[in-house]
Order: C-alpha cells, then structure tokens, then sequence
C-alpha cells in the first residue's frame, strides 16, 4: 500500500465505522488535509456506510465492505464496493429542507450531504456489486 | 462521547464530547427523551467539546426539538466548531433552532 492509498476492509456492523474514521483520521494527517475537509470525507462516507450495513443485506450473514481511497495531487477517489442488493445513491430524490420544522423529517438527508461534500458521484453495478466511485477536489 | 449534564435554575445542560454518530447518538436519544419526559422545558445542548456529527446525530437534535416545542419549552445549541456548525446550516435546522457561539449567550437567553 503506498502512502497516499488507504484501503480497508468493514464488516457489516455499525461499529465498524469507528474503526473507519480512526483510520480517515490517520490518512488525513499523514497526508496532510485540511480538518474540515476530513469531516466531510467521514461525514459522507459514515453515510454510505450506515446506508449499505442497515439496509444493504437481506440475510444475516457476514458481508465485508472495501473502503478505498486514493489522493492523486488534490483530487481524491473513494470507491466503495459491497455485495449488497441494488442501491443507486444517484437516484434518491433530495430532501424538502425549507419546510417548517413540524413538516421536516430526516429522510434523504444524508443523501443530500454526500452530494454536498463530494463533487462527483458514480454508481455501477458489476454482477453482484455495487460500486460507488466519489471524487472530491482538496481545497487547503 | 461523554455527555456531562448540568442542571442550573431551572435551565439542563448537556455537555458532549467526542463524536455523535450512528453507535453514540441512541444513548444520547434516550437520555433527551428521559428528561423531556420528567418534565425539562428549558435545555441546552453544549457542543463546546464535540469533534464530529453525523447525520443520525442530526436525527435525534430534531427529534428532540420536536418534543421540546411540543412541550412548549426552549431547546437551544451551543459552541459548535465551525464545520459542525455548518452541517445545521446546510441541514436548514438553523432556521428554527437557536445555535449560539458560548454557553454563556446560550443561558441568557432563558
């Protein structure tokens, strides 16, 4: 693994996330980015995750997720790759967020977040995969 | 996350560290729901020493601003780092929630 890769391995359970952001931590100092920008990679990707490990799985078997990330100059690549059922990121509606507080609900959210702190989000299904690619630009 | 709680006059505040993600935020969730329930209408949450929110975090904020305001009682947030702060900008969840940059301003609210 070079220095400016980082890939892990997450089972399916919600307390591997901490492990995840203890190690986007690490990757964050190691190569240097901005605080807020970590935030918002852990932001998003706790997201993703959460997504795919609550409702990803019909069974209750082990399943393992590959976390990679990559920083090439100031662009970095996130590809997440499960053997969940079917989830297109991309085709979730955004939430009503103007609305008044009795009518707000959280629903589609975190959905509204990952497009907010990541400027480009692929999704592909390869057989049994699902394979989400998300680029964001590093402005330090 | 540790959550600290303070109660002074009739006004509780919780104090929290550390993250509010997805495996913090149901314990924090029951803790709120409990003293809504015993009947605590004045309630602050300082974000003084908090690092990291998720959405589930935001989930159980507004749940807890639904129940205070059903309650008619007073839920305001506190001394938020600027990137957790800007989450509840981009969530919208600053137009109906009051979020001050000390406690201190927060209490003298009340």
């Amino acid at each position: 693994m070079g220095a400016d890769t980082l890939e892990l391995k997450l089972q399916n359970r919600l307390s591997e996330l901490r492990r995840l952001s203890r190690h986007l931590q690490d990757f964050g100092e190691r190569q240097g980015l901005p605080p807020r920008c970590v935030f918002e990679i852990n932001f998003a990707l706790e997201e993703i995750l959460s997504n795919i490990i609550s409702y990803g799985f019909c069974d209750d078997k082990e399943h393992w997720i590959t976390v990679r990330l990559r920083l090439e100059g100031e662009t970095l690549t996130i590809r997440v790759k499960d053997d969940g059922r079917y989830f297109n990121l991309s085709q979730v509606q955004p939430p009503e967020i103007h609305c008044p507080l009795e009518k707000r609900s959280i629903g589609g959210l975190g959905i509204f977040f990952i497009r907010k702190f990541m400027d480009r989000i692929v999704y592909e299904r390869r057989q049994d995969t699902n394979v989400l690619t998300l680029k964001k630009q590093i402005r330090r | 996350m540790e959550i600290t709680e303070r109660q002074q006059d009739d006004i509780l505040i919780f104090s929290l560290s550390g993250r509010l993600d997805s495996n913090t935020s149901p314990d924090f969730e029951k803790r709120l729901s409990g003293v809504i329930r015993q009947g605590t209408r004045r309630l602050v949450v300082d974000f003084g020493a908090l690092d990291y929110i998720s959405s589930a975090g935001l989930r159980v904020i507004l749940k807890a601003t639904k129940d205070i305001k059903r309650a008619e009682g007073r839920f305001v947030l506190c001394a938020m780092k600027d990137y957790v702060r800007e989450v509840f900008e981009i969530a919208g969840f600053d137009t109906f929630l009051p979020i001050f940059t000390s406690l201190e301003d927060a209490l003298q609210q009340f």
